[in-house]
């Protein structure tokens, strides 16, 4: 837990402020940058917390809105596992599957961020690079905000 | 029936009342997973169940009733199928006040079907009190129209003693199944 916080910080540091653009990215953007930027990520997703799509990057044929309501129903789930378990607030849920990983974590209130990488990942990187996304995806829903 | 835990599902369409009805019969505050709702459903509440509902009942002869709510909108149709699971029976509850209820009804019982088959059900219909129209009469002609007679009750899902009754006719219809 300590060591993959260690790795994400470093690496988030390492790589300057997520959010130094004056201007916000898009959604479509900032999961075309992490795809490019992140070799092990395969696809990623960005729906609301009550699991409708926003914007995808999905391989093959998976179907985003099926994979929206997953993301959400399962982070809740785990949200609240985790708080009656007195674990605090929820930043991401991993699941290590024999052919890759699926993270799934808040992207703020009201968004969630779902990645899945390849094979044999880089555990601490991948984690560190989806969570830099996800901070952008923040500040997307911030100046998205702002200028309504 | 064998004093054996058991487990109920909770179904319908957004807002009958699943949520309201664990919540009021649950003897533990209820595993909720109601998230901001951010569609059209936001016009009538603030929160969207999204993953499920828990909570238990216990009875006098001290088995326990597990009480699961389900998503109603069907984009979550997988956790139906995770949550039916070893379960006994279903409680659908209708929403009198929705626009098509007997449609909603039909769509439930189609969607759940298989599990019906294999178990039971009771169906309550919710919020009458917002509804001019006589729809336990609407939905009794179209349960005898397609041939599946269910039990079928009013009730308020805020209600302890509406929802007990649902929960109490379903336990009563599936030991006599047995
Ligand atoms: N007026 C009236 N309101 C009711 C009645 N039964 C339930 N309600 C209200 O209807 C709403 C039902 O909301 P929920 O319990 O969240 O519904 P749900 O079925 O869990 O909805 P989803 O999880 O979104 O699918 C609540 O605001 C209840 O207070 C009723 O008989 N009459
Ligand atoms: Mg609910």
């Amino acid at each position: 837990m300590d060591l993959v916080d260690e790795i994400i910080k470093k690496v988030t540091d390492a790589s300057g402020e997520g959010g130094s653009d004056s201007q916000a990215d898009s959604l479509d953007t900032i999961l075309g940058a992490l795809l490019d930027d992140a070799d092990d990520i395969l696809g990623a997703l960005v729906t609301t917390a009550d699991g409708l799509p926003k914007a995808q990057r999905l391989p093959g044929d998976l179907d985003p809105r099926r994979f929206s309501a997953m993301s959400s129903a399962l982070l809740a789930l785990s949200t609240t596992m985790a708080r009656e378990a007195g674990k605090g607030e929820t930043m991401n849920v991993l699941i290590e599957g024999k052919e890759g990983n699926t993270y799934v974590m808040h992207a703020g209130n009201n968004l969630v961020l779902t990645v899945f990488t390849k094979i044999k990942p880089n555990l601490g990187l991948t984690l560190a690079q989806a969570r830099r996304a996800a901070d952008k995806v923040v500040l997307f829903a911030r100046e998205k905000a702002k200028g309504m | 029936m064998a004093a054996a835990d058991s487990k109920i599902i909770f179904a319908g369409p957004v807002g009958s009342g699943k949520t309201s009805a664990i919540s009021c019969l649950s003897d533990i505050p209820v595993v909720s997973t109601d998230v901001d709702a951010s569609d059209e459903t936001k016009a009538r509440k603030d929160t969207t169940t999204v993953a499920m509902d828990y909570g238990f009942l216990s009875l006098e002869d001290g088995t326990l009733v597990h009480l699961y709510g389900t998503p109603g909108q069907d984009r979550f149709d997988f956790m139906w199928q995770i949550l039916t699971e070893g379960g006994l029976g279903l409680v659908l509850l209708i929403d009198a006040a929705r626009p098509d209820p007997a449609a909603d009804m039909l769509f439930y019982l189609d969607a759940f079907e298989k599990f019906i088959a294999e178990t039971g059900a009771v169906i309550g219909i919710s919020r009458v009190d917002l509804s001019e129209r006589d729809i336990y009469g609407l939905l009794q002609q179209s349960l005898i129209e397609r041939g599946q007679l269910l039990p079928m009750f009013e009730v308020d899902a805020r209600k302890d003693e509406d929802v007990n009754l649902l929960v109490q006719t379903l336990l009563a219809v599936l030991s006599a199944e047995v």
